[in-house]
């Protein structure tokens, strides 16, 4: 239309000021135009944003997400991806981002590289001619293999100390007046809620624990959460806070007025529940809120026994009576009895709940049945309402903790055996015709199948943790009774888990190995065997065998996994639990 | 059959989702235009005007952080400032760059592409480009009249007597059946009784008139522009349904036609400018960002249902100006942007 009207004659109609420079800034733009298109495309299409760009991810994060500048070739980027170590996983694409969703979690301590090179633009690529692509590089880490344990020995009895399985480094967080009892981390390992009892004052017996976090020095950089709200704008401009020294105390509750007895964080550490007793009126007695920027209130609700907060930190399972409550957290808690969103009845305890919330391990402890009196079942039990029945023991479900990473449970159980008939040596002198023995089992939720992974020692309390990669268990036990003096200090257990699906990768001579072997492992290698020069080696040895398995990939595993060789740590503690 | 009747709800799905989205939009620039009606008085707006002509022009383009409204609303705007003698700088300047450099749009536009904000800035940047460009070319004339129509400049009087007119004459808004009260000065009879007041009342009514009659015009006028917004929608959904987007593809593979397929979507499909962030994020990810940059500004600016309302203004030699020098701008804008960033 302006090209018509540009060729029109100047007439007399056309003679206002306003025509003349129209026209003038038309011809000269149509100019200025042609000289551009001439002049040819010299933009180089480039990646925008890397979701995980130096950022430490956990296994939650399953997915980055990579934008490009332009629209893209979609095969040409999927062709050129490539990351060291390799991430097996799903490419999807919402116009110029790519999202890269693992198929497989990710195994802890590593960094990553993704490299992309040769890319096309979609407009290079219709054209046929060499795309201009800035090549790409960015690089993630997985979180550290690290643990928390309550120290036995030495400078660190009492207190809490993380290890770093990687670096092989001992950290002692609390000071020694505060004597740990309990410890629970926080999310992104940062820091450390903990129960504690000051040694120092005239008061400091058990039961005056006060509950405190403590930082682990962990300066944790999540991803971004893409499917959250962005923070505000000033935040992502301002510069990140200073890394924080471990060990910076602070109290959380006290013991004023009331005693505390269990807390438990929630999955997201915003909310602590904290079982307290008043210390006047013993019928005072039930959980309590504790939330930041809150003052501490009692959940008004019937008094309970043990209790868990759910995966969502939004609702509590108590233990009430006979059975167990699910109790809402929500907001408006305060406002007077409530009653539970819902109760199990035949459920004496919750053992664990898998990360999603779909299901929990719970104990049935078969008070209503004459023919299954004095055991115990372990049950799955869904969120859609099935109840499955996976083990009955004879002796007591002691632990359960789920794979984060796979669906399987890992038991600890023990059977009542007559010592008699044990091929081993009679630990006890059996004045009881009967000893319990505790078991490490593994079952496999698909199928239901059942794997004993090691016969214990008859000590106890035996406490078991599973890596948040599902790559390895910390085993803690009770040091052996020498008979003379004191026992044995208690022992931490490294057991890496090879799974049955990335086993078929590792050589075949391996698995009947490495299934035999560990059976044994703990129980008939006494401490004493055990040269200061062994101790120190275990740390890499099992860290390569999980870390170097590449078929990831293929379809997950319904059969329950075996452990490799168990390795011992050359220190000694309790409660030994991995950090997320 | 199985066919038409799918094409047809999809119609209705995007006519329907389109009108939820812009109604909110719509509701919230009806409400301040009748408060700046009822509440602002324009005489002073005016002599506030820098008298440089660059610095009016962006005053102009400025205007619309007062007057907030998509471009369906902001041609009368125009109209009154033009009749009321503001100097032409300023009504171009806001003519073009009200619809987009306005709270509403720039909060829609950061929703749209909270991701991409470069995108939000530079739709506000180039805009203002365009705007004092065409609004400076624009104050080459001094007396626009040979380029408004012919009704309009009866209206305005002489130029002289227009600029040291009678403060309180009114400016003429709406078709519609008028009274000749003196010379230049007309009474229309079947405006709501808020806009007569307006015109004709010397002291401004009581507050509580006042308020009355600001919902009297925020209903008059989200019929008018709703009605104006229902055909918007429905053109859009039809273009969509009829013209499938493989076509607009088709036109659109390359870095440079790829804009002048934006460009002509943008004009045919004459969607609001308070919510064509959103149309034009469902193109983010088949078009550069040059290409969505050339639809977000080129659109508000002008399209197929405002040149109705632009003829009510201007005779056709000064729209082909308007329309052929904002399309070249804005493709020199966005080609240089496509061509050698990304």
């Amino acid at each position: 239309m302006a090209r018509r009207r540009s060729r029109r004659p100047q007439s007399s109609r056309l003679a206002q000021p306003l025509d003349r420079v129209a026209l003038m800034v038309m011809a000269g733009l149509s100019l200025a135009l042609g000289l551009l298109i001439l002049s040819g495309d010299h933009a180089t299409a480039r990646v925008r944003d890397f979701s995980w760009q130096d950022r430490q991810v956990g296994a939650e994060d399953r997915a980055f997400l990579i934008t490009f500048s332009r629209p893209m070739d979609v095969a040409s980027v999927e062709q050129n991806l490539t990351a060291d170590p390799p991430l097996p996983g799903k490419v999807s694409w919402a116009g110029r981002r790519m999202a890269y969703t693992l198929t497989a979690p990710l195994p802890y301590g590593e960094s990553f590289t993704v490299s992309l090179e040769g890319a096309r633009d979609r407009y290079g690529a219709n054209a046929d001619r060499p795309g201009h692509f800035e090549p790409f590089e960015a690089t993630f880490q997985t979180r550290q293999r690290a643990f928390l344990y309550i120290g036995t020995t030495g400078d660190e009895a009492n207190r809490l100390v993380l290890a770093d399985v990687a670096r092989q480094e001992r950290t002692i967080l609390t000071p020694k007046t505060l004597s740990v009892l309990a410890f629970e981390p926080y999310p992104l390992g940062d820091k450390v809620l903990f129960s504690a009892s000051d040694t120092s004052q005239q008061d400091g017996s058990l039961l005056n624990q006060q509950i405190y976090t403590v930082t682990t020095g962990i300066t944790p950089r999540p991803p971004v959460d893409f499917t959250r709200d962005r923070p505000p704008f000033w935040q992502q401009v301002l510069p990140p806070r200073p890394p924080v020294p471990s060990g910076e105390l602070s109290l959380i509750l006290d013991n004023q007025n009331y005693q505390n007895l269990k807390f438990d964080l929630s999955p997201d550490g915003q909310t602590i529940v904290v079982q307290r007793v008043n210390q006047q009126d013993p019928a005072d007695f039930g959980p309590w809120l504790v939330r930041p920027g809150e003052s501490p209130r009692p959940i008004e609700t019937e008094p309970g026994g043990d209790f868990l907060i759910a995966p969502d930190s939004q609702s509590l399972l108590l233990l009430q009576g006979q059975g167990t409550a699910i109790i809402d957290l929500g907001d408006d808690v305060s406002r007077g009895p409530r009653q539970p969103l819902d109760f199990l009845p035949n459920y004496g305890r919750v053992l664990d709940m898998a990360a999603d919330g779909s299901a929990a391990a719970m104990v049935n402890f078969n008070q209503d049945d004459p023919e299954k009196r004095f055991t115990e079942s372990l049950f799955l039990v869904t969120n859609q309402g099935r109840e499955e029945e996976l083990l009955q023991v004879n002796g007591a479900i002691l632990e359960a903790a789920f794979d984060p990473t796979q669906p399987v449970l890992y038991v600890l159980a023990s059977e009542l055996i007559d010592p008699a008939d044990s091929l081993e040596e009679p630990i006890l002198q059996a004045t009881d015709a009967y000893v319990e023995q505790p078991l490490l089992l593994a079952i496999a939720l698909t199928s239901g199948e059942v794997s004993p992974l090691l016969r214990l020692p008859q000590q106890q309390p035996i406490h078991l943790s599973v890596a948040p990669d599902g790559r390895a268990l910390l085993l803690d036990l009770a040091g052996a009774d020498t008979g003379a003096g004191a026992p044995e200090a208690p022992k931490i257990w490294y057991l890496p888990v090879v799974h049955q699906a990335t086993q078929a990768a590792s050589p075949a001579a391996e698995s009947p190995a490495a299934k035999s072997q560990p059976a044994e492992s703990p129980a008939a290698e006494s401490p004493e065997t055990k040269g200061p020069g062994a101790k120190t080696s275990p740390l890499e040895s099992a860290d390569a065998s999980p870390a170097s398995d590449p078929a990831a990939t293929s379809e997950p595993a319904v059969t329950p996994p075996t452990l490799a060789a168990p390795e011992e740590f050359p220190f000694s503690g309790i409660q030994a639990t991995w950090l997320p | 059959m199985a066919g038409s009747m799918t094409q047809l709800n999809n119609g209705i799905t995007l006519f329907f989702s389109l009108l939820v989205e812009a109604m909110p939009f719509l509701l919230i620039g009806v409400l301040f235009s009748s408060v700046l009606l009822l509440f602002v008085d324009e005489q002073k707006l005016l002599a506030i005007m820098p008298k440089n002509v660059v610095l009016a022009a962006l005053a102009g383009s400025l205007i619309g952080f007062m007057f907030p409204v998509c471009e369906c609303g902001n041609i009368p705007v125009a109209r009154r400032l033009l009749m009321k003698g503001a100097p032409s700088a300023v009504a171009i300047g806001f003519l073009l760059a009200a619809p987009t450099v306005n709270p509403v749009v720039f909060w829609a536009t950061w929703i749209a592409f909270r991701d991409q904000p470069e995108i939000v800035f530079l739709r506000v940047g180039f805009t203002l480009i365009v705007a004092v460009t065409i609004a400076l070319i624009f104050s080459a004339q001094d007396d626009m009249r040979p380029f408004l129509q012919d009704n309009l400049t009866r209206m305005m009087g002489e130029p002289e007597s227009s600029a040291a007119a009678d403060p309180e004459v009114s400016p003429l808004l709406k078709s519609g059946t008028f009274l000749m009260q003196s010379p230049g000065q007309l009474l229309q009879l079947d405006a709501p009784p808020a806009q007569v007041l307006a015109q004709v009342a010397v002291a401004p009514p009581p507050l509580g008139t006042r308020l009355q009659m600001m919902v009297d015009n925020m209903v008059l006028e989200l019929r008018e522009l709703g009605a104006v917004l229902v055909i918007g929608s429905a053109i859009a959904a039809l273009v969509q349904v009829a013209v499938p987007r493989e076509i607009i593809l088709g036109l659109g593979q390359g870095p440079v036609t790829s804009i002048l397929a934006m460009m002509a979507l943008a004009w045919v499909v004459s969607i609001c400018s308070t919510v064509d962030a959103f149309f034009a994020l469902s193109f983010a990810s088949t078009f550069t960002s040059g290409a969505l940059l050339a639809f977000l500004v080129f659109g508000p600016m002008i399209d197929l249902k405002n040149i109705s309302l632009l003829l009510t203004v201007f005779k056709g030699r000064a729209i082909v100006y308007l329309f052929a020098l904002a399309a070249q701008l804005i493709f020199l804008l966005t080609l240089i942007m496509n061509l050698y960033t990304s």
